[in-house]
């Protein structure tokens, strides 16, 4: 796969995915009001010099906008600005570099309530930052791109392998638990595997042992990795319409067109 | 000196990239994670990549509180009813709600870590931020207008074996009246 085309599709995706999970952050804007269960006024109790200058500049604005949604819609108009440079063939180090930012001052101030699909998105803009930035076939650009690579393969067999280390998921009893659940449960998949042991272990075993077998993907070559990326995409999406981690989908799928550049 | 400041700043960029992934590595065994916890707000930043393992969360997670009125009297348990909803149907695309739902989670883990770690006092445990944002989130629900404080109760429930057990309860709090 062409580098260049590689590095815009896997921005378009990262970029489709900020765009609804920010989206997301400021349809949910009430619960970081002052009564809400991630009320700004505590969370930036961390930071007591963050909060003396955050309340100087909400006075300034004088508005009723607060500095959080500002740096919401700052991600907003970077990953919608990133997007359109893409669509006409380019990449650029500005909105990569502002997304990067804005993302780690998201993850500083609420570090509460973000999941798995934030640190791959994370990952993904200190990839391709350092990568934009840096002339292509260089250390450092090599270096962004395999730090994405090398991220991702770990994201599945790091929790693959702390899988196996787990009572619970070894005698299969972690499915029917999870999907027992309001926050990332069906209650079809939950019907079928309750009381059923044997799907239980099923279901648990093959989760390991895809997640375990992402190790080989750096260095089976692209011919026999394929399986496995295609199996690693399907697991996204039937996480995103059985248990709601829309998130994953876009931040994990915008991972493989560098994992395939890579190891091509 | 500009070939050697280029050398210089690759040079850095892969040492830090090395380091994040091992700091990736050592935030994702529970053994090790408190080796990022040490590194304060920064460690928030690392990711930790062990879904659902080794403990899979199995329960559902409510929230409770009560007053105590004037007179000392206690009142009736209160749910919070919007942090239990069942999902809708559209969160495979949309789904604002698991953010509050998350955080919920998050400060159940968190309290539960701090509250059966050895050593911890009490006091930290009260001016955790996860106990204060759920006291502040408490604090402002409706209450009634004898109301002088306000206590909070977190409830598990396993639909697997059917169980509904308390997990966390906090002290009374002084909250300042309103009606409901």
């Amino acid at each position: 796969m062409d580098a260049s085309l590689a590095m815009r599709t896997s921005t378009a995706i990262m970029c489709i995915g900020l765009v609804l999970t920010t989206a997301e952050l400021l349809s949910a804007h009430r619960i970081y009001a002052r009564n809400g269960l991630l009320a700004r006024d505590i969370a930036i109790l961390q930071y007591p010099i963050v909060t003396a200058r955050l309340g100087g500049l909400h006075g300034w604005l004088g508005t009723r906008i607060s500095p959080f949604s500002l740096l919401l819609l700052l991600r907003l108009t970077a990953a919608v600005y990133a997007l359109i440079v893409v669509a006409i063939g380019d990449i650029e180090t500005l909105p990569l570099g502002v997304l990067l930012i804005t993302t780690i001052a998201l993850g500083l101030l609420m570090p509460f309530g973000l999941d798995g699909g934030h640190h791959m998105n994370l990952v993904l803009l200190v990839g391709l930052t350092v990568a934009a930035a840096f002339p292509e076939g260089s250390l450092a650009w090599r270096a962004g791109l395999a730090f994405i690579t090398i991220q991702a393969v770990l994201s599945y067999v790091l929790a693959g392998i702390a899988k196996v280390t787990s009572e619970t998921w070894r005698r299969g009893a972690a499915p029917a638990g999870i999907f027992s659940t309001d926050v990332y449960g069906h209650k079809w998949v939950y019907a079928w595997l309750a009381g059923r042991p044997l799907r239980g272990r099923a279901v648990a075993w093959a989760t390991i042992a895809f997640e375990c077998s992402f190790a080989a993907v750096p260095f089976v070559g692209l011919e026999t990795a394929w399986p496995l990326l295609t199996l690693g995409l399907g697991f996204h999406v039937a996480s995103a319409l059985l248990m709601g981690l829309n998130g994953f989908l876009f931040a994990f799928a915008a991972a493989y067109p560098i994992i395939v550049l890579v190891i091509a | 000196v500009a070939a050697a400041a280029d050398v210089m700043l690759s040079i850095g960029v892969v040492a830090f990239l090395t380091a994040a992934t091992v700091a990736t590595v050592v935030n994702s065994f529970a053994r090790t994670r408190h080796l990022i916890s040490r590194l304060g707000s920064a460690g928030f930043l690392v990711p930790a990549w062990n879904f659902f393992a080794p403990n899979p969360g199995v329960y559902d997670h409510f929230l409770l509180y009560r007053d105590r009125w004037t007179i000392g009297a206690i009142g009736r348990w209160k749910e919070i009813p919007h942090l239990s909803e069942t999902r809708k149907w559209r969160a495979f695309i949309w789904n604002p709600e698991k953010l509050e739902r998350k955080a919920l989670l998050d400060f159940v883990g968190s309290l539960q870590e701090l509250a059966t770690r050895e050593g911890v006092p009490l006091l930290a445990i009260k001016l955790s931020l996860p106990y204060l944002f759920v006291l502040n989130f408490v604090s402002t629900q409706p209450h009634d207008s004898h109301a002088v404080a306000t206590q909070f109760l977190i409830m598990r429930r396993s639909r697997g074996d059917g169980t509904v057990s308390p997990l966390f309860v906090s002290g009374f709090h002084s909250v300042e009246p309103n009606s409901d």
